[in-house]
């Protein structure tokens, strides 16, 4: 089967039942330059990614529509390099490679179950040290305030939010740990609007010590039920 | 053939002997675990609405709790505020005694490592672990921190960790984050279970009490703990 104006590039039969015509327009003129790549399966990938109803907005945080445009730009640039005499094929794989992984590393965060990813920016890691003023041992999020000092001398009260208290109380946090005035560490992400919020992903105390909150998406999965804690689950008896 | 007759006939009068004596407390089965079985649905023979009216408190034997002052103050304030002040009202756990004696049937479970007692209020649940480990260092809690141990056929416990929100009934008896409970569940008959606790808190009263509320098991077929959402209509559905 031709493709519509497929022209001097190749086009494979694709074979899933979708229009044919606009895989052949579409995904071959992208792919068919990335040899080496398994380019037929890698085409199937990309084209059903962004070609089906994964594009819903609900999985928006999962399949971006920005990669079906990366590879639209790309394929602009490649053109564009091609068109060039003397133009290098070789940089213009690299091109396309090189921006589609980087925007494909940046679509993975999980939209988490408290919207973290709607408050919180993960790409701008902070670490913060003040003075303790309390914790709100509170659900369904703790809350840590504490003051920091600025380089002009002015104190303001920041506030680091965490898991809920049985999360705290999981990875080690117990409720007479901050006395207040004592300094710490909070490190984690600020908050996206800018005020003095961040979310506390581990906190270093003054005497070295580091409590790790694992709730946030990007830790490594929770240890477990923590020290003391009873374990979590589905009514199964206390562990010895 | 006629020894092991006679044998039979010497056990069956072991056995009747003591019928002619006094009469036997009720023991329990010792159900799957080997222990006393408290098992099935319970509730209060009728909910208690004050610990004050229905001689449920049997120390001090004036059925009077023993307030500190300003904690009495606190108790007719709180049962004047009662609407709004009483969390209950909005879908806040009770807490502990209230939630076995709020009239809300409860069902024990148990095994050999835990007693767990689910109440149709609310999806609300409490474990009671046998397996005599520490408390957790956990204060603040709602249902407080629960340990029990078996003391003839009786369950008792332990409980501490809580928090200072919670009423004892109805009608604003409270207590402070310094409440020790020690509970007392003992199977009385098969149909019937004798709830007792001693509360000790020196923060709101002169010494400790103790409460007993009889409980009846709701028997039969048709006897389920039921789904009890509760909704706080200040906030919509």
């Amino acid at each position: 089967m031709e493709a519509k104006g497929a022209g001097a590039w190749s086009h494979q039969h694709s074979g899933y039942g979708v229009d044919h015509l606009r895989y052949g327009q579409v995904a071959d003129r992208g792919l068919v330059l990335i040899p080496g790549l398994g380019a037929t399966a890698l085409k199937r990938f990309f084209f059903r990614a962004t070609h089906t109803s994964l594009m819903l907005p609900q999985f928006g945080e999962y399949f971006r529509p920005e990669w079906f445009l990366c590879f639209q730009r790309q394929v602009d640039i490649l053109a564009a390099q091609a068109k060039k005499p003397g133009g290098s094929d070789v940089k213009a794989k690299f091109v396309v490679l090189a921006g589609c992984m980087g925007l494909l590393s940046i679509a993975l965060p999980l939209s988490a179950h408290h919207s973290f990813a709607a408050e919180y920016d993960n790409s701008k890691p902070v670490s913060i040290t003040g003075k303790a003023v309390r914790m709100d041992w509170v659900n369904p999020h703790s809350h840590l305030v504490f003051e920091v000092t600025t380089p002009d001398g002015k104190t303001e009260q920041w506030a680091a939010e965490t898991p809920p208290p049985n999360g705290l109380y999981r990875a080690g946090w117990r409720q007479n740990m901050i006395k207040g005035g004592e300094v710490l560490t909070v490190n984690g992400f600020l908050a996206k609007d800018g005020s003095n919020l961040m979310w506390a992903q581990s906190v270093d105390f003054a005497d070295g010590r580091r409590i790790t909150l694992n709730s946030s998406p990007d830790v490594q999965p929770a240890r477990g039920g923590g020290g003391g804690g009873r374990g979590a689950g589905a009514g199964g008896p206390p562990q010895p | 053939m006629t020894v092991r007759f006679s044998g039979f006939l010497c056990v069956v009068a072991l056995c009747a002997a003591p019928a002619f004596g006094q009469k036997q407390a009720f023991s329990p089965s010792k159900g799957w675990y080997n222990q006393p079985d408290l098992q099935g649905i319970w509730m209060p023979a009728k909910p208690v609405d004050n610990l004050e009216k229905g001689g449920y408190i049997k120390d001090p034997s004036n059925g009077k709790i023993p307030y500190i002052a300003s904690a009495k103050a606190k108790r007719d304030q709180n049962e004047k505020n009662a609407k709004t002040a009483d969390l209950v009202n909005r879908c806040y756990m009770p807490g502990l005694p209230r939630l076995m004696t709020m009239g809300e049937p409860f069902q024990i479970f148990e095994t050999d490592k835990y007693v767990s007692i689910v109440s149709e209020y609310s999806h609300t649940y409490r474990m009671i672990y046998l397996d005599g480990s520490p408390h957790i260092d956990f204060p603040g809690l709602w249902n407080g921190d629960a340990r029990g141990k078996w003391d003839g056929d009786s369950l008792v416990t332990d409980v501490i960790n809580f928090n200072d929100k919670t009423w004892l009934d109805k009608s604003g008896n409270h207590h402070g984050d310094k409440l020790h409970l020690t509970e007392r569940f003992t199977r009385t008959g098969p149909t019937s279970l004798l709830y007792e606790a001693t509360i000790s808190d020196p923060d709101t009263f002169t010494k400790d009490w103790k409460i007993a509320v009889p409980m009846t098991q709701k028997t039969g077929t048709t006897a389920r703990i039921m789904e009890h959402e509760c909704q706080d209509l200040a906030f919509g559905q």
